[in-house]
């Protein structure tokens, strides 16, 4: 079971709540789990699969939070530098061996600068090189700096910007904490009818989901953050509970004994159990095992504790120095005196040309000894980016090839009827009956965005002989839903050739497709994108050995090959004659294509 | 000569109009690009990838001008018919991935909710009760021309609101009710003192939002009404994506929102500001007959809680209700787990048939086999939870 944590600033509050409700209450779900994230939520990740104290990062974030309000300007003021106060408590919080454990669990989402695209990162090579991919997780451009940080010599910005949720299976549980349709998120008290998807995160349009995004950047005060820490641990035990995900260890040793010792009668009411309702763990088990009710005893004490449960008392202390603090410190007063308050808003407009002056020195001297290389590279992304987006809507070069091969089946049976429509362009001889003619056909698409005709013309043929099938699209399509595609993937095992080797060549991949389907092929142009081809092969491996001839051999064998495929296709329609009449239709539906024969176009 | 003058007069508009009907300068200068023609166009695209849905057509409610878009599939079956009723802003194209499961053995029959989708969009009463009653009053018009005894009704969030509406009216028609992630039920809940209040700004933008329509915002947009489909539901597209890997999804919803809003002002009439019904139906549950049997699906992750299904359990206490949850689904049940939300529904109405689940268990030896698995694998999660790897 994996969890993805969304990114949300300074909400990032709510998912430390979750985080130490998951450790008290889930252990056994954090202990193989994968985690993936993007700003604030991969870096609580990161905190709880390192086992963190939470208690600290709480008080971390807290204290985060109110230097961020301390200023006129919030987290706008240029003292405020958030990468570098989160760099440094990231070094002393994680430990020393952090990469070696997030290396493979932890997924951070990243926004390459370039393109745009969301990225998913989960090797790091040394613990500062983790700290560097969660800085540019939560990288807001122009929040936290003007120049985005770069990732082993990449530039990225906030992961919450392309993917906030990145969802690694089916087994995913989503944490979020904006009220909407994700597994742990909290509920806002609203029958609004409307939600939108933003970069992944699904959002119900509520007041409160308003409230928190206007305050995922700009912090509220503590106290209500620790409302929010203490919602994600409530929100979180909600979740557990609903599944039934709390049990304690020693039971679990219990659950994990009953396969093995069932006996035959007993096998009734597992399933029984496993249809009927939601029932507590600790009552499943007691009705399979009315006699060790101890053990289970425990496990409901376990589940009332859980019940009243709250925040683990670090977290909580952690909250309230918090509050305190704010409560007690010079600043508390600025706040709770409106006269104050205008007199620093007023004072602000002569303070902050100093202020920022003085900042931009600091920074630009911090900054001084990487500029060089740093400024080539960036200059190198922005004229990377603007090509890419210049060219992104340029009509590219293609060369498509079509093959399509015409088999006729005959009848030689006279009293059999003779079907009167013919498919093949090529027509056979009147007197001949013509039972059925079938259309094989593929197609392979070429493209470059070289502007250069003649540039492009060089640049297909170079690609031509070096044909990657990684490059050839595969689509199943929906028509042939009952028709496989087949690749069998032991029969490559077993000649130890690899499937980028197998297609290799354009001649390669002509041979193969005619040797190994032996059933047919057809392809049609996509209705709404012009470009692709929507491609389908029915392979017949099972009674068939494939020989990979090389290039040169592969003259000699074509003409044994076409006697193949007619015994074949034979062999094919015996085995499975209920195939005949899908078959029918999906050929009738490649020959409404205009294209027949071989043709070769290039064409803006 | 008075007369003659009248009558010439008469021809001259009507020519005029047709003449203005041809050359409709409003139509070159249209904001929102939208169009019933266009609609239909998607909605053909859609229902083409139907294998089932053989009649589709106009029905015309007598004694007014409306006319309701339906689709039927497998008419001629003698069995109890299903009908589906689709919820807001939506239309019969969304169940692209229920109707072929759904219609496999029996009538299936679903529309667009007078207002909505391709059905006629006239203006609605601004009392909640009256039009709540030209919804149900439709429904019944509907049915009359269909000429349906008895059936399965199945509603989806407002569709589910006005099933249960209709089944309290015409309680002689349902053979058995199903309600998905049904709106409209709960209470709306006091808001306590403690609550904390909204900042200025928020209660200023949501009063300025009240006098609109729900999806005002997306016909003002325009011509970027459907990027901001794409935008901001780009959910939708997974939801549907093993059918269409295109935007014809998105088409598909910002065509049938983005013009007259007629049932989406009949769906404002019937809630208070933000999204909870004036009339919750929860008041009315113990109104519907005893004989109808009634089973409440939700899915796991909707925002509607569940909760509201076992109140409804519990004041019907003495009449079959069931309750189920589909895990992992959201509001869209049957667009985010079409497969068990198709089996259970199956398996419903197979059950107001009598059709005994073994023997169909041999003749559809796909799906059933499909069922028991998806529901073990779905209940047993709990059971083997202690166990991480396993999950």
């Amino acid at each position: 079971m994996n969890f993805s944590v969304a990114g949300c600033g300074f909400l990032g509050i709510y998912h430390i709540g979750v985080a130490s409700c998951l450790k008290q209450h889930a252990p056994h779900l954090l202990e193989s789990a994968k985690f993936a994230g993007a700003s604030a939520g991969a870096i609580v990740s990161c905190c709880l699969i390192c086992d963190c104290c939470l208690g600290q990062c709480t008080s971390f974030t807290l204290k985060l939070a109110s230097k961020a309000r301390s200023r006129s300007l919030g987290p706008l003021h240029p003292s405020f530098h958030i990468s570098k106060i989160l760099r440094l408590a990231l070094r002393e919080i994680l430990p020393e061996n952090a990469h070696k454990i997030a290396s493979g669990r932890l997924f951070i989402s990243l926004t390459r600068v370039s393109d745009k695209k969301s990225v998913l990162v989960s090797d790091y090579a040394s613990k500062e090189e983790l700290i560097q991919a969660l800085l540019c997780s939560a990288h807001v451009p122009f929040y936290s700096g003007f120049l985005p940080p770069s990732f082993r010599g990449v530039r990225y910005v906030d992961g919450g910007l392309s993917d906030n949720l990145p969802i690694l299976n089916d087994h995913t549980i989503t944490v979020s904490p904006f009220a909407g349709e994700s597994d742990i998120c909290p509920e806002d008290n609203s029958s609004n009818y409307f939600q939108i998807n933003l970069v992944n995160t699904s959002m119900q349009i509520t007041v409160g989901n308003l409230y928190r995004l206007s305050r995922a950047l700009f912090p509220p005060h503590p106290e209500i953050l620790s409302d929010m820490c203490k919602q994600g641990f409530d929100d979180c035990l909600v979740f557990l509970q609903k599944n039934n995900l709390i049990s304690c260890t020693r039971h679990l040793s219990v659950m994990s004994t009953i396969t093995p010792v069932l006996k035959p009668e007993k096998m009734d009411v597992v399933v029984e159990n496993s249809e009927g309702e939601e029932e507590d763990t600790c009552d499943a088990a007691a009705h399979h095992h009315p006699g060790e009710d101890e053990p289970c005893e425990e496990c409901k004490k376990k589940l009332q504790v859980a019940l009243i449960d709250t925040l683990p008392p670090k977290v909580v202390a952690a909250l309230q120095t918090a509050c305190e603090s704010v409560n007690n410190g010079v600043s508390f007063y600025f706040h709770k005196y409106t006269s104050l308050k205008v007199l620093s808003l007023l004072v602000t407009p002569w303070l902050l040309p100093f202020d920022l002056v003085y900042n931009f020195c600091v920074r630009f001297l911090d900054y001084l000894p990487s500029l060089p290389e740093d400024a080539q590279q960036l200059s190198k992304e922005i004229v990377h980016f603007v090509k890419h987006s210049v060219y992104q809507h340029r009509k590219k070069y293609t060369a498509r090839f079509t093959c399509q091969l015409a088999i006729s089946e005959y009848n030689y049976d006279i009293d059999k009827p003779v079907a009167k429509t013919m498919y093949s362009p090529f027509r056979p001889q009147p007197t001949q009956p013509v039972v059925r003619n079938l259309n094989i056909g593929f197609a392979v698409d070429f493209e470059t965005d070289v502007s250069n005709t003649m540039k492009s013309l060089r640049c297909l043929e170079n690609k031509m002989e070096h044909l990657d099938i990684a490059q050839v699209e595969l689509q199943s399509s929906r028509p042939g839903q009952s028709v496989i595609i087949q690749t069998d993937p032991h029969h490559l095992k077993d000649k130890n050739i690899d499937c980028s080797q197998l297609f290799d060549t354009f001649e390669q991949c002509l041979h193969v497709s005619n040797e190994m389907e032996s059933a047919m092929a057809y392809y049609y142009k996509d209705e709404s994108d012009k470009q692709c081809y929507n491609f389908q092969e029915i392979f017949n491996l099972n009674n068939m050995e494939i020989n990979l001839p090389d290039p040169m051999q592969q003259k000699q064998n074509s003409s044994a090959t076409e006697s193949e495929i007619d015994l074949s296709w034979d062999d094919f329609m015996e085995l499975k004659p209920e195939i005949e009449t899908e078959l029918e239709e999906l050929i009738d539906s490649a020959l409404s294509l205009p294209e027949h024969g071989v043709s070769f176009e290039i064409g803006e | 000569m008075c007369g003659i003058l009248t009558q010439n007069l008469g021809v001259l508009i009507h020519i005029l109009a047709v003449i203005l009907s041809w050359f409709n300068p409003f139509s070159w200068l249209k904001w929102t690009p939208t169009s019933m023609t266009k609609l239909a166009q998607v909605e053909y695209r859609i229902l083409q990838s139907l294998k089932n849905v053989v009649d589709s057509k106009f029905v015309s409610l007598p004694g007014t001008s409306n006319r309701i878009w339906t689709i039927c599939a497998n008419k001629t079956i003698k069995r109890t018919p299903l009908v589906l009723v689709h919820g807001m802003g939506g239309g019969v194209g969304l169940w692209a991935q229920n109707i072929d499961e759904l219609a496999t053995n029996r009538p299936l029959y679903a529309f667009d909710l007078l207002g909505f989708g391709r059905s006629s969009r006239p203006s609605f009463s601004k009392k909640p009760q009256i039009a709540e009653m030209e919804f149900v009053d439709s429904i019944e018009a509907w049915r009359k021309e269909m000429e349906l005894e008895e059936f399965v009704l199945l509603g989806h969030s407002l569709g589910a609101y006005l099933a249960a509406a209709y089944a309290i009216r015409y309680p002689k028609r349902i053979k058995h009710l199903i309600l998905v992630d049904a709106w409209g039920f709960a209470e709306k809940p006091v808001q306590s003192e403690s609550d904390r209040r909204p900042p200025t700004w928020i209660r200023m933008v949501a009063s300025i939002m009240k006098p609109f329509n729900p999806l005002a915002g997306l016909r003002a947009a325009g011509p970027w009404g459907p990027n901001l489909v794409k935008r901001f539901r780009p959910d939708l597209h997974e939801k549907f994506s093993d059918r269409f890997d295109d935007d014809t999804i998105f088409e598909y919803i910002y065509h049938c929102n983005a013009q007259h809003p007629s049932g989406e002002t009949g769906f404002k009439s019937l809630t208070h500001s933000f999204g909870w019904a004036k009339n919750p139906m929860i008041h009315r549950a113990s109104d519907l007959d005893k004989e109808i049997p009634m089973t409440l699906i939700y899915g796991s992750k909707s925002w509607v809680n569940s909760e509201t299904g076992y109140q409804i359990k519990h004041i019907r206490s003495d009449k079959y209700v069931d309750v189920q949850v589909v895990r992992g689904a959201g509001h869209h049940v049957y667009a985010d787990k079409p497969e068990p939300f198709n089996t259970l529904v199956t398996k419903i109405c197979n059950k107001v048939d009598g059709i005994d689940q073994m023997s169909l268990a041999s003749r559809r030896t796909q799906s059933v086999p499909n069922f028991r698995q998806s529901e073990s694998k779905e209940l047993k999660v709990p059971l083997q939870s202690p166990d991480p790897a396993q999950l």
